[in-house]
């Protein structure tokens, strides 16, 4: 006799409405094997005697999914108000929706404290160096091709997209996941403005580190679509930003069907900056791998607001 | 004490019957019943493994990272053999450096050989990759020590998917004595309660390979490269492995140019030729690893007629494998896809669908109005348990159930952040347990059952096809009434 059956013979595990009982033996309750015709075996359902079973009926009664969300919920529109009686994050990001929202909140100074706490873990990441001056200088060919074809009839959408996404456009975060309003999600709204703000002088430092001539500079024959940013080229910070909120996103709900239009999403925006002529390929590639490798950093720091967020997808 | 009969409450009261949380075992036949337990397979395991020493089945799970150290888990999951590909493109070994681990054994300097059944092309990748894992393993270096500044992604509360995966296929339950469950509110349950959950399996080892989401090909080849590293005997994938084609639906291309470039619009971004090449080779990969370790993949949630890739690629002369879910009332679950790809069915939840070729509705839920549904069909609907015999209308809200990630994460959230406070005392033992559904958990149970077969010895590892007769008892695939559903006893005739 092997031990497991052994051991389950002491106790059952019962799944009683939204939550479960562990049931000593002892007063194992009668088994009604309810024994339907037709082709499915039957399946063993349980009536828990009068009074309740071993386990605690106590903690149960607290046990509601429903209620705990949306206890959660009322917390944090509350916690929104607040915010927007105060100085606003998605203003100083010049983060945009899209469909007019205001939703805003407060700067997230609990996650930027975490975040300072570890920097002995994020300042010096191994991301590959940058390639040559000249290397650079001929990957500005493949930028010169797509200047031109930005000018097409068929690029004109990408036009416009490039010019909105000059602010943080969060709309290109949360259409792939189906949210049009960020208030109706609003924790996971307020994710991704922090994972924004994060990445702001996360990638301001790694910037300034490689200070990278932005390809105009390297080669002045591309004429930019848009004025180049005054700091320098390599990492891209639209790309790091992007990614990483679609792989913090990726930890918070791996389940959501959207996940793979969201990586497409958001690697779109970083590479519209190819096409505007501000970025290098090689600077799209490494603010991927940066938001890659800064993830475990951001499920610690952000861990508070992550699990408020799984709490609007499960 | 008053017994009254065991039935689902009336339409739209939310009152549904209670049911025993090894059900599925007991479907699949791995439990002979649900009231002493008794498994002969498990006995067979016991004799040739417990004490036979016969080595674990080790069974590869790509999925999100898991939490090893969860009660019914912390004895199953190999993690000396654990990696995650979600931060490094390399992949990290979710244990620090140790180079006497199972793990740093395997990849030392020189010991590995190329496995010849596998692409040429996939080469470069096993030599990358076997050459950072030993770098680990080394001591330090300047190189060692920058690489090794990234950290696996493989937070427990953010790992609710692969922990109730390795819960379905081989978690192990925990005696009274060594639960020890003290509860803080309920004393008198002191001491007479185990954590009495048990995976289809309780007897294999599970290696956790966590990947990301983005859609790259490179993780993927590595995953699968992984698992033929440590010679996993067979692979679960819950998971899609997105590739451009998969995801759009025109077909027609007239060279690799054209269908780049098509499939770019059509994605919204710039796809390169070498990350073109690098998914065919995915695809070439996963047929060549299938062919001595079988892949059972999900068959996806969509309740369409589109498998997901790569289980879209099952077929009878490879060892991958399509798993569709069907319910506890024996019919195809509603979100199953409606397909004949999918090889075989597991055990798993429902759902509800009201559309021309399925009209199935939970009535006991506290929203249903009968009176909103039409008399065409409404006279039809019931939900599980009923009198009338189960058929395609029958609702069955018993989902499956596992392991979940203690505490608020995981997808049964506490109250409490942990399930144990002070002392060591349970909170809440419930939050360390589930429901889960989808083809994700059919996989699971499909999976744990392939593995139970090999721990038992009723079939050989790396035997592909004699495996994938045993699962399907070589039944043709009829996704109407979701069969050939798996069974224990198909591998003991």
């Amino acid at each position: 006799m092997n031990s497991f059956s052994d051991t389950l013979q002491t106790t059952t595990l019962l799944v009683v409405g939204d939550s479960f009982e562990l049931v000593p033996r002892t007063s194992d309750p009668t088994v009604l094997s309810v024994n339907v015709t037709g082709t499915a075996s039957p399946i063993s359902f349980m009536d828990l005697p009068s009074g309740g079973g071993g386990a605690s009926s106590v903690l149960n009664r607290n046990r509601n999914r429903n209620r705990n969300r949306n206890r959660n919920r009322n917390r944090n529109r509350n916690r929104n108000r607040n915010r927007n009686r105060n100085r606003n994050l998605a203003e100083d990001l010049g983060a945009d929706f899209a469909g007019g929202s205001d939703f805003d909140i407060l700067l997230p100074w609990r996650e930027i404290g975490l975040l300072h706490e570890k920097i002995d873990e994020w300042r010096d990441l191994p991301l590959e160096l940058p390639p040559s001056i000249t290397k650079l200088r001929h990957m500005t060919g493949e930028l010169l091709e797509k200047q031109k074809k930005l000018q097409t009839w068929e690029e004109s959408g990408r036009r416009d997209e490039i010019i909105r996404e000059m602010q943080l456009e969060l709309s290109g975060y949360l259409r792939p996941l189906g949210v049009e309003d960020p208030s109706s999600f609003p924790q996971t709204s307020a994710l991704f403005l922090i994972v924004a703000r994060l990445c702001e002088e996360i990638g301001l430092r790694y910037k300034d580190r490689f200070d990278v001539l932005r390809p105009s500079m390297a080669n002045p024959q591309l004429d930019t679509f848009i004025a180049n940013p005054a700091h320098a080229s390599y990492p891209s910070n639209h790309s790091f930003q992007s990614h990483s909120m679609a792989f913090v996103f990726s930890r918070v709900a791996p389940e959501h069907p959207g996940i793979a239009w969201l990586f497409l999403s958001a690697r779109r925006i970083a590479e519209n900056r190819e096409w505007a002529g501000v970025h290098y390929p090689v600077d799209t590639f490494a603010g991927r791998d940066l938001a890659r490798m800064m993830t475990p950093i951001f499920e610690s720091v952000l861990e508070e607001q992550m699990l408020l967020a799984r709490a609007e997808w499960t | 004490m008053t017994m009254t009969p065991a039935n689902n409450g009336a339409d739209s009261t939310g009152v549904y019957a209670p049911f025993k949380a090894l059900w599925h075992l007991e479907e699949i036949g791995v439990l002979e019943n649900l009231n002493d337990f008794n498994s002969s397979a498990w006995d067979d395991a016991h004799t040739r493994i417990v004490e036979g020493n016969a080595p674990a089945t080790r069974v590869a799970l790509i999925d999100t990272s898991v939490d090893d150290e969860h009660p019914n888990l912390k004895n199953t999951i190999a993690k000396d053999l654990g990696v995650d590909f979600f931060s490094h493109k390399l992949g990290l070994p979710i244990l620090e450096n140790k180079g006497d681990s199972r793990l740093g054994k395997i990849v030392k300097k020189g010991e590995v050989d190329w496995p010849e059944h596998l692409p040429d092309d996939a080469r470069k990748f096993w030599e990358d990759m076997i050459e950072h894992l030993d770098q680990h393993f080394e001591k330090s270096s300047p190189e060692k020590d920058h690489s090794s500044k990234v950290k696996p992604a493989t937070s427990k509360n953010f790992s609710a998917h692969g922990t109730a995966m390795a819960g379905l296929i081989g978690a192990q339950p925990v005696t009274p004595a060594d639960s020890n469950i003290k509860m803080v509110v309920n004393p008198d349950a002191e001491g007479t309660l185990g954590l009495a959950y048990a995976g289809v399996d309780p007897f294999c080892e599970i290696i956790p390979i966590s990947t990301n989401f983005n859609p790259e090909p490179q993780q993927l080849i590595l995953t699968m490269l992984y698992s033929v590293l440590v010679e996993a005997d067979l692979i679960v994938l819950a998971r899609d492995f997105p590739k451009p084609v998969s995801l759009v639906l025109q077909a027609c291309y007239d060279s690799e140019d054209d269908k780049r470039q098509k499939l770019s619009e059509a994605l919204g971004v710039g796809l390169r030729k070498e990350e073109m090449e690098e998914w065919d080779l995915l695809e070439e990969l996963v047929i060549a690893v299938s062919t001595k370790i079988p892949v059972l993949c999900a068959a996806g949630n969509g309740g369409d007629d589109l498998v997901l890739f790569p289980a879209s690629l099952a077929r009878n002369h490879h060892g991958i494998i399509a798993v569709g879910a069907r319910t506890a009332a024996g019919q195809r679950s509603a979100f199953t896809p409606e397909s004949n790809d999918v090889t075989v069915y597991g055990p798993s939840g429902d759902g509800e669908r009201l559309d021309k070729r399925m009209q199935r509705i939970d009535t006991v839920a506290v929203g249903y109005r009968a009176g909103e549904q039409s008399s065409c069909y409404s006279g039809k609907l019931h939900t599980y348990p009923h009198e009338n015999p189960p058929d395609e209308h029958s609702f069955a809200p018993q989902e499956l159930i596992s392991t979940d990630v203690p505490g608020r994460a995981g997808y049964n959230s506490s109250p409490f952040a942990k399930a144990k406070g002070k002392e060591d005392k349970y909170l809440d033992y419930r939050s360390c347990f589930c429901r889960f559904s989808g083809t994700s958990g059919a996989v699971a149970v499909a999976a744990g059952l392939v593995s139970l077969a090999i721990s038992a010895g009723k079939v050989t590892a790396g035997n592909v096809s004699e495996i994938r007769e045993k699962l399907t008892g070589n039944a043709p695939a009829k996704y109407k009434t979701a069969e050939p559903a798996i069974a224990w006893k198909n591998f003991t005739q």
